[in-house]
């Protein structure tokens, strides 16, 4: 969910700017990405996976955080995927801890707006972060989730898509059922 | 370049079908899928990449086939890569030559109305061929190729996107580079 505004800017100003704004705001090269509400299917993953995240994890080793916190990906890029995950210490990006740093994992769920922004733009800028494991795409209208995994320099893709799927976060030392990411959403095809 | 149409068929019928048409036609399915033509950037990327193989590899050991080339990777699914090249021999699925059942590396140019099959349902369809090395899909709109190889738990991705880089074809004993793939195109801001 995302609008490309032609508003363009330095880091700087969309730090300062960006605080004083109602919407979410990513920044990319200059460029202003308005983020928009989503919709209810688009919700309801998010929830399930989020839900999860929460109930699956030592809240004592990780730290889940949603789409309200934003992730500096590069020195001039800024974004706020759906999930976040760090493991251990988070490491901020000043004190006013508005900017994350150091995710282990980010999750990703598609709509068909943010499509090309997530399988082509955010899979560049995620591969390039060094504390990236894993990122995970989940689409939002058929059952089917992408992983990119990290294996030392390397980054492999595993496909998920049949009811039974279990997709594995050694990463996260837990594991997510594909039936449970969409759980109670009637897909118009499976 | 692709319009998904409402038609569907069985597979003895669009086998049949497809013959009389002017235009190519994909099939998932039972679903239709009409290809259509592409831009000047989608043909010259195309034109880039097929001279320089044509030049660099040897035949008969490869053969290299255009967007003319049907490639049936399931009992039903049929589809028209952009590119795509054998190593040794073609295998067709009849005499009649119309289907190829054996290609090593695959090509797709992403343009916006296809990037979405190109990275989803095809990059799902092409691993499930096994004699599919490497799958290439290269954008339209800015110089980045992302090259998937196959490997035994999934697809190992690289993604390119300096001007300078080069793009390492094993399968194909060569590489390719970015600047070739791009010759002749300039784009709005690279």
């Amino acid at each position: 969910m995302a609008i490309q505004t032609e508003r363009t800017m330095t880091v700087a100003e969309y730090l300062v700017w960006e605080e004083g704004q109602e919407l979410r705001h990513e920044y990319i090269d200059g460029v202003i990405i308005e983020m928009t509400g989503g919709t209810l299917k688009h919700t309801r993953i998010k929830f399930n996976i989020g839900g999860m995240l929460f109930t699956l994890l030592e809240l004592s080793r990780f730290i889940v955080c949603n789409s309200d916190m934003r992730v500096r990906v590069s020195p001039t890029r800024y974004v706020y995927p759906d999930f976040s995950v760090v493991s251990g210490q988070a490491r901020l990006e000043d004190e006013k801890e508005l900017t994350l740093l150091n995710p282990v994992f980010v999750v990703e769920v598609t709509s068909p707006s943010s499509e090309t922004r997530d399988r082509v733009d955010k899979l560049g800028y995620y591969l390039e972060v060094p504390s990236i494991q894993a990122y995970l795409i989940v689409e939002q209208d058929r059952p089917r989730a992408h992983l990119h995994t990290r294996a030392e320099d390397r980054w492999m893709l595993q496909i998920y898509d049949s009811a039974d799927d279990v997709i594995p976060l050694p990463v996260l030392d837990c594991e997510l059922p594909l039936a449970q990411v969409y759980r109670g959403i009637e897909l118009a095809e499976a | 370049m692709a319009i998904q149409t409402e038609r569907t068929m069985t597979v003895a019928e669009y086998l049949v079908w497809e013959e009389g048409q002017e235009l190519k036609h994909e099939y998932i399915d039972g679903e239709i899928i009409e290809m259509s033509g592409g831009t000047g950037e989608h043909s010259m990327i195309i034109g880039n990449i097929l001279g320089f193989l044509w030049n660099r590899l040897s035949f008969p050991q490869y053969t290299v086939h255009t967007s003319n080339m049907r490639i049936k990777f399931s009992p039903t699914r049929y589809v028209y890569p952009d590119l795509s090249v054998v190593r040794g021999e073609s295998v067709y699925d009849d005499a009649s030559r119309v289907n190829l059942l054996n290609p090593a590396f695959v090509v797709e140019v992403a343009s916006p109305s296809s990037a979405m099959r190109d990275r989803m349902e095809k990059l799902d369809n092409y691993f499930d061929v096994p004699s599919i090395e490497a799958y290439l899909i290269v954008d339209q709109e800015r110089p980045r190729g992302d090259l998937y190889t196959r490997e035994q738990e999934g697809w190992h991705l690289q993604i390119f996107n300096n001007a300078e880089d080069v793009i390492p074809l094993p399968v194909l004993d060569c590489e390719l580079s970015l600047a070739q793939v791009y010759r002749g195109i300039e784009f709005a801001d690279a």
